[in-house]
């Protein structure tokens, strides 16, 4: 079922290691015929619980099957049996009475402006149902609440239906990690650090180019200058010489600003126009980059590459001459990104955006960890997040746990390792963005370690507000 | 529980044993939930839980058991629903059947004996008490005996006052109410040969109302009213006595019960069992089904106890197999025979006292009746409760002035009230629309899932799982009727009117505005000894009398505050305040006959006709008047008192009744072909409210001027039927409230008790735009106003677009509330703009009609769209009875509006271009003028030309004769120029050589558009997949009201075209 990661076998050159490809690269990509909107959404569900059934089966016969009162796998959660105890798989839905409704939207009184979104829409009248292809039940109890779920995740669930006609949940579970393919001479690695196999990769987000604020272009000038190791004292330099590849993760530009004209209002024309200069100051910061090392770019929900997932990669001819520069490439969003020895797997951040408005908690580690133990990585979409109705596939399903998983445009840097039940390992890191922060990641192929670079602007910011 | 030594005890002493382990259960049910419990005790508990009790109610259909009773120990009270005429077995003596509830929840059927029905004639000279034997001898050997009774009385007529005195009347009791109209009609046509005392046509009096109406008023039973029958004075029947299903049945003395006016603790409500219902058919294609052919195949059933939230049964019948669904019973039926029966089981064994639904009048009950008899299920037709009476459906015609006419059907259902929503929406509300969806989505907030009738048949014959999809459908439509009702309040709106006019509960929907005025009018004139006569309705033209409007509008634009003085109930208050009656009618001849004085004994009114004043004798409609305002008064006073909601809801019901009970007495003596017209009444009432207009103007300008030593000058600028707009000059609120206030007091003095001028708002701003067509902003306090009010300004018809609507509700809050009248007119001309070039949403412009019949005299535009359709696709095509949605597009320079009438479907899939300026002509051309014309004057005009009227975009069409013949060309997005090879690097891709600078600022404007499209599509169609409950299956709802409906169509196109656009940068780069 699951396709085997090919593993190198050749030894990778310094100083930068050649991505390797691999059918994962190709994952999110819709191909030039993808252009029929014709299906609908349901299709995904579909051939989501279809895949992921399975596993979460599995995993659910291996957690319950030694509980009191030997639970019964019931196929369909319509034939659920009142007062039985039995485990149930399904797709969660989430009712929630905040959940942004276009209907609501467009009934509302037309001179009314629509109120900002909310950053959170979950409420306590939120309500969790499990449902498959033959319909759906209510689950109620605490251990709902409590494992957070998402419209969209596979869930299997323990528990009996109530004389209401709800589900009783005393337990869940998850598809859990899929399996990972092992670096080759991992062993090793892990004894001499400093002999280390791998390399060391920059990750970071929201350059924000073409904003207002000033101090984050003169932050991006010192990032380029860095990485190119034209700055910085001989510490950081011997540091950022080992730094042998760069990973943009969305947001690289800001919204486009409309330039309306304003004098005289014209009728049936669309006299907005867009200001190329972002553009090309990005065009000149990545080939600048990509003269040194290899520079991976994800769009962003910011960038101009559509508003639903996956967004796909932005024409390298945009950037003029970069395009011709070997090491460029752009990637879609979300993306795997298979180096020597080490799978990532990225996305620009709208992922864990939209699980945070469903949930009562902060902790978008948390966030990030369970879509790796869902096996989605957009669970969401396409419910809240949207994206392309697929017919086929659901190129969101993780089948292989990657060795990193970073997400673009976080509020702040964290990071964390998670472990698979099966000894998978995946290194997650949040990114901030950049323009507010000045902070890059980097991270160590071989190991997963991480270091946080910081660029200070120090006396300059000052220099520059006076 | 059972103390047999207990004297008297009342029927509901205790609870029944199921109630109390519902109960129970419930709070169980609810710890659960709360508890955060160990996985062990949770498990434990949950084993336990799941015990006997089945939520959907399938162990609980029936009633519960009734204690034995004594008839001579135990009272019977209950709450009287329906009563219904009908004839002992065995001697065919007339009786009548009261069901009814107690208050326990157990159904009861009171036989009545002993009441008979009568009728009066005035006694004609020089028949005397001894010639009544012969008299009746006479009768009855001509008629079967049909006279049982003859006695002489004195009474008075109601109609026209000539004194004092009393008159002899000849009471005329029958043995059997059919014969009423038998002896009635020997009257009528003067055939009364006897000793030619009775010359030429006799008038009869009281002659004219049906026998239960008799009894009720004689009885002082009103509808929905409580009946108490003592211990001792009933008689239980035996089991093999017993005609009906109820529980408790008994027969009683017309004489012997008491029945309890609805007051105090008598306006409680039994706990009546509602069944709400819907039922699916499976048509064929194109074709509305028809009971000989297509089979029911599923019927969704709620069952609530009035005062209950939620349904204590829930199931679903259903032919062939259904999956199960949580919380609702199914049951699966393969022949649709032993469905039907076995529903009409579960109807008598859940032995609703109410069923209602949404257009099951004229649908779902004569369906299932036709149905039952094509498939020869003889044991279907009935659903009454009385045993072994067949229920039928009858054609009813139905007329009214305030309802309009239609036909409609009906279907007797002895014992059981029906309420039909769709009818009750159509009665008490004007909308655009009454399908179920436009209904709900009104009042309920929310957005149906409509599944058209040809995919019905499809689900059906798919699997368990698809007919379980068609069954949750139509379990939320069966529930649907009753969360109207209970949003709506209509029950308990209802109850207090029947309560109010004292007619039963059933008339209300069945009959018109008449019979609550009748009820109320003999109630009255029995209790003060007058005789209501029986007046043939004369003169079936409808006689226009005067309109009421009496001061022309000064058409304009108001920035000043405008104040309202109205007449608090304006006719009912002339009518009280001048005496106005059939008993106080008088002629020139009595005047002349008894020296009448003018203005001493009697007044002229406008109208010239004579009333007497009430020194001499109170007219009768206003004591009922006085009686209807007094209680609402007091109602309202309770209603302010009440807490509890339940209540406050009645009370609220009832002074809403009360109000309009008032104002219906009028239009009830002004109804030409009513039972009781009298057009000097109604028309001197007219008449009076001119007068009174007409004074309230002179009064507030001579004394509101400057002249009498006033600030400023005021002017009444518009008088309609009960009120005048004052523009005091003032230019502040303030003073407006002070002076309309102030000018009310001083007006109300000068005319006669109880009429009464009120101040009630101010507008301010204010836009009249003729008679009976305003608009303003209304406020009742300084601090803010309280709404926006318009009048007579089309915004629901329904010929109208949607757009129109918009429209105008958005320039008229822009004019009003923001005070932005140039904001509304950039507005209108953006959305003319917007129009013209095609970028209004479809929904907006889509117009509907109902097809209801095949041919039409004239052709029109929906119906020669459902032609062109059908040779289309004879499938898809709209049936007799569906609505047809059309849009209006662009034809042929001559082509009449009819023929350019097209299916909006088809208009999105094929760019079809639309007719806009039809739209901008014939649709929002008028009520535009309307309202800007006030303000503009002239210059409104260029609110339909100009600028924004030139740039116009028609949509390109992939079919139609013409298009074979083009090329389509891709233009540069640039420039728009066409690429060609020789001024492009490629033709195909995104500009032209010139533009190729621009290539990255394009992009982004390309790409930007597209997410905006993207966004919109994934929006409608993930809403889509929410709404139908379902995230598995794909959506196939139809409902062509929903708004987002062409727009979801619309966005899967716009969407593909939009990411077509972005690949030819692909080729570009």
């Amino acid at each position: 079922m699951l396709e085997e990661l090919p593993i190198p076998s050749h030894p990778c050159a310094r100083p930068s290691l050649p991505v390797h490809g691999s059918d994962l690269k190709t994952a999110f990509d819709l191909g030039p015929n993808a252009k029929s909107y014709k299906q609908q959404y349901a299709n995904i569900y579909f051939i989501r619980l279809a895949k992921l059934r399975k596993a979460v089966e599995a995993r659910a016969r291996a957690k319950w099957s030694n509980v009191d009162g030997n639970p019964k796998y019931v196929q369909r959660v319509l034939d659920v049996q009142k007062g039985e105890l039995c485990y149930i798989i399904g797709t969660v839905y989430m009712d929630m009475p905040l959940k942004p409704n276009v209907l609501e939207d467009i009934s509302k009184d037309h001179w009314i402006a629509a109120p900002p979104p909310r950053p959170k829409i979950y409420s306590p009248d939120d309500s969790a149902m499990l449902e498959d292809e033959s319909g759906r039940i209510r689950l109620v109890g605490d251990r709902v609440t409590r494992s957070r779920p998402v419209t969209g995740v596979i869930m299997g669930a323990l528990g009996a239906e109530t004389a209401k006609g709800d589900f009783e949940v005393v337990d869940v579970c998850w598809a859990g990690m899929p399996p990972q393919p092992k670096a080759e001479g991992e062993d090793e690695m892990d004894v001499d650090e400093e002999g280390q196999k791998g390399e060391w990769v920059a990750l970071t987000s929201g350059l924000d180019i073409g904003g207002s604020a000033a101090p984050s272009d003169m932050r991006i000038e010192l990032l380029v200058e860095l990485l190119t190791s034209e700055l910085g004292g001989n510490d950081s330099q011997s540091e950022t010489a080992r730094i042998s590849r760069l990973i943009l993760a969305g947001n690289s530009l800001t919204p486009p600003i409309r330039q309306e004209e304003l004098i005289k209002k014209r009728y049936g024309y669309d006299s907005s126009s867009y200001s190329p200069a972002p553009t090309l100051s990005l065009a000149a910061h990545l080939l600048d980059l990509s003269r040194s090392m290899p520079v991976h770019l994800l769009p962003g929900a910011s960038d101009p590459a559509g508003a639903t997932l996956p967004q796909q990669a932005l024409p390298k001819a945009m950037f003029g001459d970069v395009k011709k520069a070997s090491g460029f490439s752009c990637e879609t969003n979300p993306c795997w990104i298979p180096l020597e020895g080490c799978l990532m797997l990225g996305a620009g951040g709208q992922t864990i955006d939209d699980i945070f408005r469903y949930v009562d908690t902060d902790d978008r580690l948390e966030m990030a960890r369970n879509t790796l133990l869902w096996r989605h990585i957009a669970p969401t979409a396409p419910d809240t997040l949207w994206c392309y109705p697929f017919s086929d596939r659901d190129p969101f399903i993780i089948t292989t746990t990657p060795h990193v998983y970073f997400i673009g445009n976080q509020p702040r840097f964290e990071t964390s390792i998670v472990r698979g039940a099966d000894g998978q390992q995946t290194r997650i890191i949040l990114l901030p963005r950049f323009s507010q922060t000045g902070e890059v990641a980097l991270v160590h192929t071989g190991t997963l370690e991480v270091r946080k670079l910081t660029i200070e602007l120090g006396g300059w910011e000052a220099v520059k507000r006076e | 529980m059972s103390q047999p030594a207990m004297k008297k005890r009342k029927l509901e002493g205790t609870p029944t044993s199921s109630q109390v382990t519902s109960t129970v259960h419930q709070d169980k049910s609810k710890t659960v939930n709360g508890d955060t419990g160990s996985f062990a005790e949770v498990l434990e508990r949950l084993a336990t839980q799941g015990g006997d009790i089945d939520p959907s109610g399938s162990q609980q259909w029936g009633r519960a058991a009734l204690k034995p009773l004594n008839d001579q120990r135990d009272n019977i009270i209950f709450q009287q629903i329906d009563i219904e005429e009908s004839s002992d077995a065995v001697d065919g003596s007339p009786s009548l059947r009261l069901f009814g509830v107690t208050e326990r929840g157990h159904s009861v059927l009171m036989h009545v004996t002993g009441f008979f029905p009568y009728f009066y004639v005035a006694v004609p000279r020089g028949l005397i008490e001894d010639d009544l034997k012969s008299l009746m001898r006479y009768l009855n050997e001509r008629n079967d005996n049909a006279v049982s009774d003859l006695s002489m009385m004195k009474k008075r007529s109601l109609w026209g006052y000539r004194g004092d005195e009393q008159n002899p009347f000849l009471k005329i009791t029958l043995s059997k109410p059919r014969l009423l109209p038998k002896i009635r009609g020997l009257f009528d046509r003067g055939e009364v040969d006897f000793k030619g005392l009775f010359q030429g046509p006799i008038p009869t009096f009281e002659s004219n109302i049906s026998y239960e109406m008799r009894f009720m008023i004689d009885c002082r039973v009103v509808g929905m009213n409580w009946i108490e029958a003592p211990a001792g004075k009933y008689k239980l029947r035996t089991a093999k006595d017993r005609v009906s299903n109820c529980q408790i049945e008994f027969n009683i003395r017309w004489d012997q019960f008491i029945s309890h006016a609805a007051e105090g603790e008598w306006d409680k409500t039994a706990p009546l069992r509602i069944l709400s219902f819907d039922i699916e058919c499976a048509g064929r294609k194109g074709i509305f089904p028809e009971p000989e052919v297509d089979p029911v195949i599923q019927i969704g059933n709620m069952v609530t106890r009035q005062g209950e939230k939620t349904p204590f049964i829930r199931n679903i019948f259903t032919l062939n197999t259904c999956a199960n669904i949580v919380g609702s019973q199914v049951l699966e039926f393969e022949k649709e025979a032993d469905l039907l029966t076995k529903w009409r089981d579960f109807v008598e064994e859940v032995d609703p006292d109410m069923i209602v639904g949404y257009n099951i009048a004229n649908f779902d009950l004569p369906y299932l009746l036709d149905r039952a008899h094509a498939l020869k299920c003889s044991k279907f037709p009935f659903l009454s409760r009385i045993k072994n009476l067949k229920t039928q459906v009858k054609e009813a015609h139905f007329s009214s002035k305030a309802y309009g006419t239609h036909n409609s059907k009906e279907t007797n259902m002895e014992g059981r009230l029906q309420l039909d929503m769709l009818q009750v929406m159509q009665r008490d509300y004007k909308l655009r629309s009454y399908t179920l969806n436009a209904v709900c989505a009104e009042f309920l907030g929310e957005q149906k899932e409509e599944v058209h009738h040809s995919i019905i048949t499809e689900l059906q014959n798919g699997t368990a799982e698809s007919r379980r999809r068609l069954a949750v459908y139509c379990l939320k439509d069966s529930y649907l009727p009753q969360r109207l009702m209970d949003k709506l309040m209509s029950f308990v709106n209802y109850t207090e009117m029947a309560r109010v006019t004292g007619v039963p509960f059933n008339y209300l929907l069945q009959r018109g505005q008449q019979i609550k005025v009748i009820s109320q009018l003999y109630r009255k004139a029995n209790d003060d000894g007058y005789l209501v006569p029986a007046v043939k309705s004369e003169g079936s033209e409808d006689v226009q009398y005067e309109g009421a409007t009496v001061i022309e509008p000064e058409k304009g634009y108001y920035d000043v505050p405008i104040a309202t003085l109205d007449f608090s109930s304006l006719y009912p208050s002339i009518m009280m305040a001048h005496n106005l009656c059939y008993t106080t009618l008088l002629t020139k001849e009595t005047i002349d006959r008894l020296n009448l004085v003018e203005d001493v004994d009697y007044v002229r009114t406008p109208n010239h006709d004579y009333f007497v004043k009430p020194s001499r004798r109170k007219g009768l409609l206003p004591t009922v008047l006085e009686d209807l305002i007094t209680a609402r008064k007091r109602a309202k006073a309770d209603l302010k008192k009440e807490t509890d909601p339940f209540k406050r809801a009645v009370l609220d019901g009832r002074q809403l009744a009360l109000k309009i009970s008032a104002n219906s007495v009028y239009g009830f003596t002004g109804a030409t072909i009513g039972k009781l017209p009298c057009l000097a009444i109604s028309s001197s009432v007219t008449a009076y409210g001119r007068e009174m207009i007409e004074k309230t103007k002179q009064e507030v300008e001579s004394e509101y001027c400057i002249a009498n030593g006033r600030e400023w000058d005021a002017k009444v600028i518009y008088g309609d039927t009960d009120s005048v707009m004052v523009r005091f000059g003032c230019p502040d609120l303030q003073t407006a409230m002070s002076l309309g206030a102030e000018a009310a007091d001083l007006i109300t003095a000068k005319f006669v008790r109880p009429i009464k001028l009120e101040f009630e708002k101010v507008y301010f701003p204010y836009l009249l735009i003729s008679k009976k067509r305003y608009a303003g902003l209304y406020w009742t306090k300084t601090e803010k106003y309280d709404k926006m009010d318009t009048k007579g300004i089309e915004t629901v018809r329904r010929d109208n677009c949607r757009l129109v609507q918009t429209v105008i509700e958005t320039c008229l809050h822009k004019m009003l509330i923001e005070r932005d009248v140039d904001g509304a007119i950039e507005y209108t001309k953006q959305t003319i703009s917007d129009l013209l070039q095609n970028k209004v949403d479809m929904s907006q412009l889509v117009i509907t009609k109902a097809l209801t019949k095949e041919d039409y005299a004239a052709k029109q535009a929906h119906s020669e769209l459902v032609k062109r359709m059908k040779q289309r696709d004879a499938g898809s095509a709209p049936a007799l009875g569906d609505r047809v949605a059309y849009v209006i597009v662009k034809g042929t320079k001559d082509a009449a509006a009819y023929e350019k009438s097209e299916d909006p479907l088809f208009v999105l899939e094929n760019n079809v271009p639309i007719d806009t300026r039809y739209y901008l002509d014939n649709q929002l051309s008028n009520p535009l003028m309307r309202i800007f014309e006030p303000i503009l004057g002239e210059k409104a005009r260029s609110l339909l030309a100009g600028d924004h009227t030139r740039s116009i975009q028609i949509a390109t069409p992939t079919i139609g004769g013409l298009m074979k013949f083009a090329v389509r060309t891709v233009t540069c997005l640039g420039c728009k120029t066409p690429m060609r090879a020789n001024n492009s690097k490629n033709p195909n891709g995104a500009v032209c050589n010139n533009c190729r600078p621009r290539l990255a600022e394009l992009y982004q404007k390309q790409s930007s558009s597209t997410s905006a499209f993207q966004v919109n599509f994934a929006r409608l169609w993930t809403q889509c997949q929410r709404c139908q409950g379902s995230l598995h299956q794909d959506v196939l709802c139809a409902s062509k009201d929903c708004p987002i409906f062409y727009m979801r169509k619309k966005a899967q196109k716009d969407v593909a075209e939009a990411v077509e656009m972005m690949e030819r940068f692909n080729v570009s780069w």
